[in-house]
């Protein structure tokens, strides 16, 4: 089975990359080593579909069947060097209600910039804090709704001749959720880490700001929890479409390739619509 | 000293008595390949007081920059502007009309308070609209200001460019 999904996984690569065209690094499920643009917001509406929840590991889980996430992101550019995220969430994911779950705060710092004519190299740093008020399932700790907790990491990004590759690193910290919700500490410590792959299909020649950009994506995200030794490893694959230059939306399929880390859910269908405003203040 | 404080004086009596010579700029950006890119950079651009219109080659990344008349250009605040957006000048070439201009090594001009000190020239009778391409650090990529960086001045002024044909 496990060599069917790598046989699988690497014909899809294949598939991406013959594709002889341009890229993107606007990657749907991680961010870039690069920063928005100096005084532009984007504002995100993130959902999440995860039709089967799975529960093969046993969990005591109280959730809806048909779990559902949303969430408000708001992006700005400070400066050429630093950007920050806000967001909010909302699910159905820990109990059978939706209910408001939370927030977090993101920060990215570009730390490192060589740029030539279609290509680049890019290496960022970046922080994130998540206060969450849910009851804990999972040792997965996942900043964007489950647990709160901080987490740091550095991310690198080449774009060459209009072929986008990113690799990020990090750690993340569980803390407690907000009371009574308590992490067991023996189980806070988790490395994450991903490899995002970005191709743009369409258009093949560039002649104006309006035309639709179609790219294809393939992502692979992985966690150790390194108090528990449990680990996952996932692909997402994904289109994206770029309309106007300022507003995309981006379509995920995201599930587990393999992993023993007990999870509320392996395969998650993301759409996500976000909407960009270049110099939207003084 | 006194040579930049005359060029000055020059450069402002210029400014106020002759026509334009500033036909347009065509900057290249680099690190970029996506129009959601380009559209960031000109969007600063856009920010610009002294800029008339912004023509664009998306494919190539390649602005071509209009200016308002009697207004003071500073190319430092374009490459800024380029910077802000999260990108880099690949290239700006000035496209500006001489009148019988001899230039050679070390040749300086200056034109609207800007001072433009011209680096491995070869000594030729400059007429009609010729370019000229900024090659300041941040002008240029890192590995061509290098090819450049034994030959050029410190710039003592904010706006003193050192160029090439």
């Amino acid at each position: 089975m496990l060599l069917y999904k790598m046989k699988a996984v690497l014909f899809y690569c294949l598939l991406l990359f013959s594709v002889n065209v341009v890229a993107q690094e606007l990657f749907p499920l991680t961010e870039p080593a690069s920063n928005m643009a100096t005084k532009s917001i984007g504002i995100r509406l993130n959902n999440e579909f995860m039709p089967t929840a799975t529960n093969s590991h046993n969990l005591t889980y109280s959730g809806s069947s048909n779990m559902f996430r949303t969430g408000i992101e708001a992006m700005v550019g400070l400066s050429k060097k630093w950007m920050a995220h806000a967001l909010v969430f909302s699910s159905n994911m820990h109990q059978q209600n939706f209910k408001f779950e939370g927030g977090g705060f993101y920060l990215k710092y570009r730390l490192y910039s060589i740029d030539n004519v279609q290509s680049h190299f890019r290496i960022a740093l970046y922080a994130k804090g998540a206060l969450v008020n849910n009851a804990i399932h999972s040792n997965e700790i996942n900043l964007g709704g489950d647990n709160s907790g901080i987490t740091t990491g550095v991310i690198f990004t080449q774009l060459l001749h209009k072929t986008a590759i990113s690799a990020s690193f990090g750690y993340i910290k569980g803390i407690s959720n907000i009371r009574p919700n308590v992490l067991n500490d023996s189980a806070s410590n988790v490395l994450n880490y991903s490899l995002s792959f970005g191709q743009l299909v369409l258009p093949l020649k560039y002649i104006n700001y309006n035309q639709p950009n179609f790219n294809l994506y393939c992502e692979f995200l992985g966690k150790l929890n390194t108090s528990t030794n449990q680990s996952y490893l996932d692909i997402a694959p994904a289109l994206q479409c770029i309309i106007n230059s300022v507003f995309r939306v981006d379509v995920v399929y995201k599930y587990q390739l393999f992993g023993n880390l007990s999870r509320l859910n392996t395969n998650t269908i993301s759409l996500r619509l976000e909407y960009n405003f270049f110099n939207a203040y003084k | 000293m006194k040579k930049i404080i005359i060029t000055l004086i020059i450069s402002l009596f210029f400014t106020a008595t002759i026509k334009a010579q500033y036909v347009k700029v065509e900057l290249q950006a680099a690190g970029l390949t996506c129009s959601m890119c380009s559209k960031s950079i000109h969007k600063q651009l856009q920010t610009l007081s002294f800029i008339d219109s912004i023509g664009v080659n998306l494919d190539k990344a390649t602005f071509i920059i209009f200016f308002k008349a009697n207004q003071l250009v500073d190319f430092n605040a374009i490459k800024l502007k380029v910077e802000d957006a999260g990108f880099s000048v690949a290239s700006l070439n000035v496209f500006y009309n001489f009148k019988n201009y001899n230039v050679e090594a070390n040749s300086v001009f200056s034109y609207n308070q800007s001072i433009f000190n011209f680096i491995t020239t070869k000594s030729q009778l400059l007429n009609g609209i010729v370019p000229f391409k900024i090659i300041d650090k941040g002008f240029v990529s890192a590995k061509e200001f290098k090819k450049y960086s034994a030959l050029i001045k410190p710039n003592s002024t904010q706006n003193n460019y050192n160029v090439t044909l």
